[in-house]
């Protein structure tokens, strides 16, 4: 066989220049692919990344919202029951109030809010630190947080920082202006005696106290007066 | 100016009032009943359309003793004896005395005695009726027969002033 002459490097790149440019050509497109593919990739792996925060984000925003007004809601059929309640807020001069209960209730379809309440509580400045928030105010209440208004029913009992206490079978605490009324008949306990009325009302930040539709008070006078006239006449 | 018979003081015990509303202002030591007032105390009575009851300052916050009742628009003092009428009337726990002014009437049994101003001590048992300054004069019917009989048939004879409104409600205890 006969042996080809050896080439020249200027002919080694001439013959198998136009060989390797293809090839050099073709892996040059196969790498842009591959890196075309790669960012694809990477395009892809972001948009799933966003997705999954923006998943997180929405489901936060879902359930953060509703945590506020009813924690531990435990849906009982249509009703909506809430364990150990607590709703808070501040009157119209900014002084807190806690409104707690064994339980609370929430009908659907009713006014937005709108919970009624076993064993109603109620820890605020107008009922006197002897209140507190361990003192049931009632058997039962319901509390409207747009009006913020707490309403109680049957058992009342209620004192007031200027130690009144009222016993009666219903009463309206309106939380918004620090005020206390009752259209039921009511026995009432004051520092200076006692009295029977068919409804009262508490103002004035507890200052202002208001019997109507037929009072009677028994004043207490004998021991007081005694001291008061001894007094005057030595 | 003449002098009335005693004025019965009003009974021991507590004092229970009576009427259709009641505005107690804590800050003032006051309370005041509108609308019919009875104020009865054993078998005294005070009767009028206003009363507003003073007490004096406790120590802290609240309400010590009662120191004076001022009573307004048609008062009656209403005693076993005596049935006395005024516009204005005042009772002053303190210095024991109660004063009625305007228009007053005082009716004993069948004794009636008209004034301007009634002034009775209840420590001293004095009461003076006077007339009006430079105006209508002390005026007096009396019926000394009368006093000899029983306070029945003086009754009979001479009734009692009518006094408005319901009459007292009794207290019911809690």
């Amino acid at each position: 066989m006969k042996k080809r002459p050896a080439m020249s490097l200027a002919e080694t790149h001439i013959a198998i220049g136009p060989a390797l440019g293809e090839r050099r050509a073709q892996s040059l497109a196969a790498a842009r692919r591959r890196s075309r593919f790669v960012a694809g990739l990477r395009l892809a792996l972001l948009a799933a990344l966003a997705l999954i925060v923006l998943n997180a984000a929405v489901q936060v925003l879902i359930n953060g919202r509703g945590r506020d007004f009813a924690p531990a809601s435990v849906p009982t059929g249509e009703v909506e029951r809430i364990v150990n309640p607590r709703f808070t807020g501040r009157d119209a001069q900014g002084t807190p109030f806690v409104v707690t209960a064994d339980s609370a209730v929430r009908q659907p379809g009713g006014v937005p809010g709108l919970t009624a309440l076993e064993n109603p509580r109620l820890d605020y400045a107008l009922l006197g630190e002897a209140a507190g928030q361990s003192a049931v105010l009632a058997e039962t209440g319901i509390y409207n947080p747009q009006a913020r208004t707490l309403r109680l029913e049957t058992g009342v009992s209620l004192s007031t920082r200027s130690d009144y206490e009222f016993e009666t079978s219903s009463a309206t605490l309106h939380l918004q202006d620090s005020r206390i009324t009752g259209d039921a008949p009511v026995y009432g306990e004051a520092p200076w005696g006692a009295i029977r009325a068919g409804g009262f009302e508490v103002r004035d930040d507890g200052r202002h106290v208001i019997f109507t539709d037929g009072v009677v008070t028994r004043l207490i006078i004998d021991e007081r007066a005694g001291d008061g006239a001894e007094e005057a006449t030595e | 100016e003449a002098q009335a018979g005693a004025l019965t003081p009003p009974g021991e015990g507590p004092l229970d009032v009576s009427a259709d509303d009641l505005d107690v202002f804590d800050r003032e030591n006051r309370i005041v009943y509108s609308g019919d007032v009875n104020a009865v105390r054993g078998d005294t009575r005070l009767r009028a359309d206003r009363v507003e009851v003073f007490f004096e300052p406790a120590e802290g916050a609240g309400f010590g003793a009662v120191t004076r009742m001022e009573a307004s628009g048609d008062v009656y003092y209403v005693t076993p004896t005596e049935v006395i009428r005024g516009d204005r009337g005042v009772y002053d726990f303190v210095a024991g005395e109660i004063v009625l002014s305007g228009n007053v009437v005082l009716t004993q049994g069948c004794n009636v005695s008209t004034g301007s101003r009634l002034v009775a001590n209840l420590e001293t048992g004095v009461s003076q009726l006077a007339g009006a300054e430079g105006g209508e004069r002390v005026r007096s019917v009396f019926f000394p027969d009368r006093d000899t009989q029983a306070p029945a048939a003086q009754v009979e004879d001479c009734p009692r002033p009518e006094i408005p409104g319901e009459g007292p409600e009794p207290f019911v205890e809690g």
